[in-house]
């Protein structure tokens, strides 16, 4: 927290190499959870610059309540958020629909390159046909090794909505998983 | 115990390493577990960065015309509302005055406003382009 304030203080006052440094610590945080949501490498970098130029626009507004890596997390989440909403992405990408489990695990993707890849590169490619906050909260979870209470700050979910997806999306994966292990046996 | 209870105590017991087991669902789990944990695809673009400082650089510029603008805009406001103000209070009203006089000159007029626009295109057809913009 010492750290991010001096920091701050530095990119406050018109330190150029200050703010760089915040991009280089941040840039991964902010290409997750863009990546993850969308698809196309041209809106991707353009979304990823849109989140800095937030964060550097209102970094005066910071106020410590949460550590500086959720806040940067935040806007990118409602960058993202909005983008898929300004391209009118249905709401049931957003969270599970009416039948989505039963769609999900029996749905068997043939295209040849998709058969000839390793379990992990399935699973992967299974997580990207999960819901955007189900994809969302895994991220942060796993790969970003953020807690239920800073995942809730994020995407403004209570923490038992957080567990619940992500033991949800966690299931879905596994019982796809099953389906897997069992034509490998 | 329900199944999703199971589940759960399941997903706790991979995610902290305790799962023992040689059924189906902790295989699945664990492969679940393991390919959560990689990162998704990254590759930093060394331009990355500068193209943010540029465009931080070009919003600065366009928020300082845009002051700059308002400044203008400010002042013309000020210039005209005080204008109206002093007419008002000194009861001004606006007449030819001195350039009644003129009415009665007007072929004179008229022949310098055609001298000077003659002159004028002569210029421009006997100069040289490049003298021009000089």
């Amino acid at each position: 927290m010492t750290e991010d304030k001096a920091l701050i203080s530095k990119i406050i006052g018109g330190d150029m190499e200050a703010f760089r440094q915040l991009i280089k610590q941040h840039e991964r945080l902010v290409a997750h959870m863009i990546g993850r949501i969308v698809k196309n490498e041209e809106d991707r970098e353009e979304l990823c610059q849109d989140v800095f130029l937030k964060v550097h626009e209102k970094l005066r507004r910071f106020n410590y309540e949460s550590k500086l890596s959720t806040w940067i997390a935040t806007i990118a989440y409602r960058q993202a958020i909005n983008y898929i909403r300004k391209k009118r992405i249905v709401p049931s990408e957003l969270s599970e629909s009416e039948g989505f489990k039963d769609r999900f695990i029996a749905t068997e993707n043939l295209e040849e390159d998709y058969v000839n890849k390793d379990l992990d590169e399935k699973v992967l490619s299974c997580i990207d046909q999960l819901p955007i906050h189900y994809k969302n909260v895994l991220t942060l979870y796993h790969v970003d090794n953020m807690s239920y209470a800073e995942i809730g700050v994020i995407t403004e979910m209570p923490e038992g909505t957080v567990k619940n997806y992500l033991f949800r999306a966690r299931h879905l994966l596994k019982e796809k998983v099953k389906k897997y292990l069992g034509s490998e046996l | 115990m329900s199944s999703e209870e199971n589940d759960n105590q399941l997903q706790e017991q991979v995610e902290q390493g305790s799962h023992r087991g040689l059924d189906i669902d902790g295989k699945a789990y664990e492969v679940v577990f393991r390919v959560l944990k990689k990162e998704p695809e990254f590759v930093s673009i060394p331009s990355f960065t500068n193209k943010i400082i540029a465009r931080i650089h070009e919003a600065k510029a366009r928020k300082a015309l845009r002051k700059d603008f308002l400044w203008l805009g400010l002042g013309l406001f000020s210039f005209v509302v005080a204008t109206l103000f002093v007419m008002v209070q000194t009861n001004f009203k606006i007449s030819p005055g001195a350039f009644t006089f003129i009415s009665s000159y007007s072929t004179l007029l008229w022949f310098g406003l055609l001298l000077i626009a003659g002159l004028l295109w002569i210029e421009r057809q006997i100069l040289p382009k490049n003298q021009k913009q000089v």
